[in-house]
């Protein structure tokens, strides 16, 4: 199937982008692994998604998930 | 399979054995299973059950399209039957001629079988759900453009959901009924599966009564079993950071 094609079919049966729905379960793991971890800093989680910085991590976090993920670390 | 028959033009009676036929390979796990072979075509047919609701999957092969085969059988049927793949001319029990295409599918009541057939194609795959008096006597309740079938099937008669059989399947349709077989195929005949398969019925009727799929949209269960798979891929290895470019 040619991509378009495959973009198009994939929006028409989930009625979310592919790119969406993977930020959606790339941030839904990285809520997971915070509630089973022990993260001090946010520095330490933007490797898994595809940001480049904290500030960015911590808007996109909070979009997909709707907590802003400052309020999940752990205290030192 | 009792009191099903098949016939060809030529060839007369085609005797329905039990099974299915060698090299046969989508083989439902558990199946009431039943076949035709003949010179180098066959068709080959599997009844589960999944809760009320009986599930009929058909492959045909090899088909000759200068032969007409019928069938025929005495149970009455509340069906909505998908074709998943090929196209023949049927006619439904001297309904009238129509083509039935990949991607299309029919709801009908038939107090008996006697349908014909011409094949288009060599192959032919058909899905049909058999729907239960009880549980189609509660969806007529909820969806009003049932009731003339729930008195057609009452009275014994014919009856059709829309005057132009069949109707094109929507893609999300389409995309629960893969996922539906893909469990079946698995030997998952579990309340998931049930809940799917009474969630595809509903999706089934509630678009074809409501909201017409369009028929510009040209997806192909091959098609849309590619998005699955991808929908599949995008969930999984979700430590490893991945760009998405398609």
């Amino acid at each position: 199937m040619i991509p378009g094609k495959l973009r198009k079919g994939f929006k028409l049966v989930y009625d979310i982008t592919p790119y969406e729905y993977r930020q959606q379960c790339v941030y839904e793991y990285i809520y997971e692994q915070m509630k089973n971890s022990n993260y001090t800093t946010l520095s330490e989680l933007v490797d898994m998604s595809n940001t480049q910085n904290v500030t960015e991590f911590a808007k996109q976090f909070k979009r997909y998930i709707g907590v802003d993920p400052k309020n999940l670390l752990k205290k030192e | 399979m009792a009191g099903f028959k098949i016939f060809s033009k030529f060839h007369g009676e085609l005797q329905l054995q039990a099974g299915l036929p060698k090299k046969f390979n989508k083989i439902i796990p558990g199946a009431e299973c039943g076949y035709v072979a003949h010179n180098e075509m066959y068709m080959a047919f599997q009844r589960v059950k999944v809760g009320p609701y009986g599930l009929v999957f058909s492959h045909y092969n090899g088909m000759s399209n200068s032969d007409r085969y019928s069938c025929e059988d005495d149970e009455p049927v509340i069906e909505i039957n998908f074709n998943i793949d090929g196209k023949a001319r049927i006619d439904l029990t001297s309904h009238d001629w129509v083509v039935f295409q990949p991607e299309y599918h029919e709801i009908m009541i038939l107090p008996y079988v006697k349908d014909q057939v011409h094949f288009l194609t060599n192959n032919l795959e058909n899905f049909g759900i058999h729907i239960p008096y009880s549980k189609f006597k509660l969806l007529a309740k909820k969806f009003k453009h049932l009731r003339p079938l729930l008195k057609a099937y009452e009275n014994q008669k014919f009856g059709f959901l829309n005057k132009k059989i069949p109707i094109k399947t929507s893609i999300k349709s389409m995309a629960l009924l893969i996922q539906l077989t893909q469990r079946i195929e698995r030997g998952l005949y579990d309340q998931i599966t049930l809940e799917m398969l009474e969630q595809l019925i509903e999706q089934s009727l509630v678009q074809d009564i409501e909201n017409k799929p369009s028929k510009k949209l040209k997806f192909s269960y091959v098609d849309i079993e590619r998005v699955i798979n991808f929908h599949r891929k995008l969930r999984s290895d979700l430590s490893v950071p991945v760009s998405i470019k398609i």
